[in-house]
């Protein structure tokens, strides 16, 4: 017995004017401070007030946010009473925006009681309302907060079925000012997701449909975003939309041990999440093949036969597709870390991805020396043949 | 071959869960024990319970409680008889399960999240036992 939860998606140029009909009489909009100085974020409020409500901007998002960035926008929310929470950036912020709108619907909560077993019941004092600006992260279709604990701390993994926005909506006009280098990063990140959702455990006929999609689409449109002239607006939409199918792929099926990895990464180092978990996709593939392998099979359509005949062939479609777009393909590409850094950091993100619980849906569990060894492949640039 | 649940099965399961070297990698800062319980379903009439005392990759103790509510334990995971059957014979994921209501279990959530590689190898571990189902 399993399930298959979706936000209600809203899609198109311009979608965003479907805010308006949410009559909002207090609407908390959540972003982060780059989309703020950007003025992102007075297109959103311009259609939250049209039905004469009050807007609140928390615009205190950073990148990889942490437990105090929640506890602030709490705040704001129990002093504004909000009656519609909007999420408005990229993979931080919505998650930042699900975690408020768990705690303030439930103020007898804290955040670790944000887990699949707790009772829940939300949706009594506000809906929630997911707009992606970023095109990787999927995380306005899906049930999972990524927060860390502190500075350096480790990341939290919470996930809650009723976290999935009411509403999701994919304006791709939002994303046009992305740069180019975040459009590569997230889009490797929707790719990532993708993958770990077809090979993962708890796959299903579901996820696997939005995942084949994601990638035939991800595949195509990928290296269109480097030309001089900028994505182009059908890449743009198309690779918007293919996000969030990524998303309602690992929403429901989980991923695996490249994001277990990009996690441990991202909690030690500062590197944007997408480069973090797309760098090491190619090593958990050929970590993961062969106990995977008619699960990989099923991206034959999208990426041709004999790409998927083994984990290096597959290793390398991606990898080539990594050069195509500029995207790293090792841990110092990265990020400029030395070697004796890297090293005495070694222990703990061995640990850290250990404990992740992306490890346990993966098809390949892997033990502490592999994961070692992982992170040495990645870091070196050589296959995995363990 | 020991029937499920029995006092010789669980102590196959201990000897098995002791010499598992993934599971004691996977658990090796694990302190906590448990009570799985096995809800009556099928052929089983009555509630049973195994007591597990899990500590750093090892299983100290792990007996047949003569009464369910005989001790506490920092944890309790507990499903049907039937769905025992399933987990054991390898067709439920235990935190699958979980989430899909096929399994209850009492206790700190998020520190078993953080060892859900030493929840699969626990599992793994009992479908090694050569198991007889009543």
């Amino acid at each position: 017995m399993w399930f298959f939860t979706s936000p209600r998606l809203v899609f198109g140029p311009g979608s965003i004017e479907f805010l308006a009909s949410l009559q909002a009489r207090r609407a908390l909009l959540i972003c982060d401070r780059e989309l703020a100085r950007r003025g992102v974020p007075a297109r959103v409020e311009e259609h939250l007030r049209t039905g004469g409500g009050e807007v609140r901007l928390f615009a205190e998002v950073d990148p990889e946010p942490k437990v105090s960035t929640v506890e602030r926008a709490l705040t704001a929310a129990k002093e504004f009473q909000p009656d519609v929470i909007v999420g408005l950036g990229g993979g931080s912020t919505l998650d930042v925006a699900k975690a408020t709108y768990a705690l303030y619907e439930r103020p007898d909560l804290g955040l670790m009681d944000l887990h699949p077993l707790t009772d829940m019941t939300l949706g009594q004092r506000a809906i929630l309302v997911g707009i992606p600006t970023t095109s990787g992260t999927g995380s306005e279709a899906t049930w999972a907060v990524v927060l860390t604990e502190g500075e350096g701390g480790r990341k939290l993994e919470l996930a809650h079925r009723e976290l999935v926005p009411r509403w999701a909506i994919l304006d791709p006009d939002l994303a046009a000012t992305m740069p180019p280098k975040v459009t590569t990063d997230t889009a490797a990140d929707a790719l990532c997701h993708s993958v770990e959702a077809i090979a993962s455990d708890w796959s299903n006929p579901f996820s696997d449909a939005y995942a084949k999609q994601a990638v035939e689409i991800l595949m195509e449109e990928l290296p269109r975003t480097t030309g001089a002239k900028g994505v182009p607006s059908p890449t743009r939409e198309s690779l918007h939309y293919a996000a969030t199918m990524g998303g309602l792929a690992f929403g429901n099926a989980q991923v695996g041990i490249a994001h277990a990895m990009a996690h441990a990464l991202g909690s030690k180092f500062p590197v944007p999440h997408g480069r973090a978990s797309g760098l090491f996709l190619p090593y958990s593939v050929e970590f993961n093949f062969d106990a995977a392998r008619e699960r990989y099979q099923k991206l034959r359509s999208a990426l041709g036969a004999p790409h998927v005949a083994s984990g290096h062939a597959l290793a390398d479609r991606i990898r080539t597709l990594w050069d195509q777009v500029g995207m790293s393909r090792t841990i110092p590409q990265a990020l400029p870390i030395s070697a004796p850094d890297f090293e005495k950091a070694l222990p703990d993100l061995v640990s850290r991805a250990d404990q992740s619980t992306c490890v346990s849906s993966n098809p390949r569990v892997p033990t502490t020396a592999e994961l070692e060894r992982l992170f040495r492949a990645a870091w070196n640039g050589t296959r995995v043949d363990f | 071959m020991a029937k499920f649940p029995s006092h010789e099965w669980i102590a196959l399961f201990q000897e098995e869960l002791n010499k598992n070297a993934a599971y004691e990698d996977s658990a090796r800062t694990w302190e906590g024990d448990f009570i799985f319980v096995v809800e009556p379903d099928g052929p089983i009439a009555s509630r049973q319970a195994f007591y597990l005392d899990l500590f750093h990759g090892k299983c100290r103790e792990a007996r047949l409680l003569t009464n369910p509510e005989e001790r506490s334990a920092a944890y309790s995971y507990a499903g049907t008889y039937s769905n025992w059957k399933r987990l054991i014979q390898g067709e439920l994921d235990p935190l699958k399960a979980l989430m899909g209501g096929q399994f209850k279990l009492k206790g700190n959530m998020m520190k078993i999240m953080r060892y859900t590689r030493a929840a699969k190898e626990l599992v793994n571990t009992a479908s090694r036992v050569p198991t007889e189902f009543q």
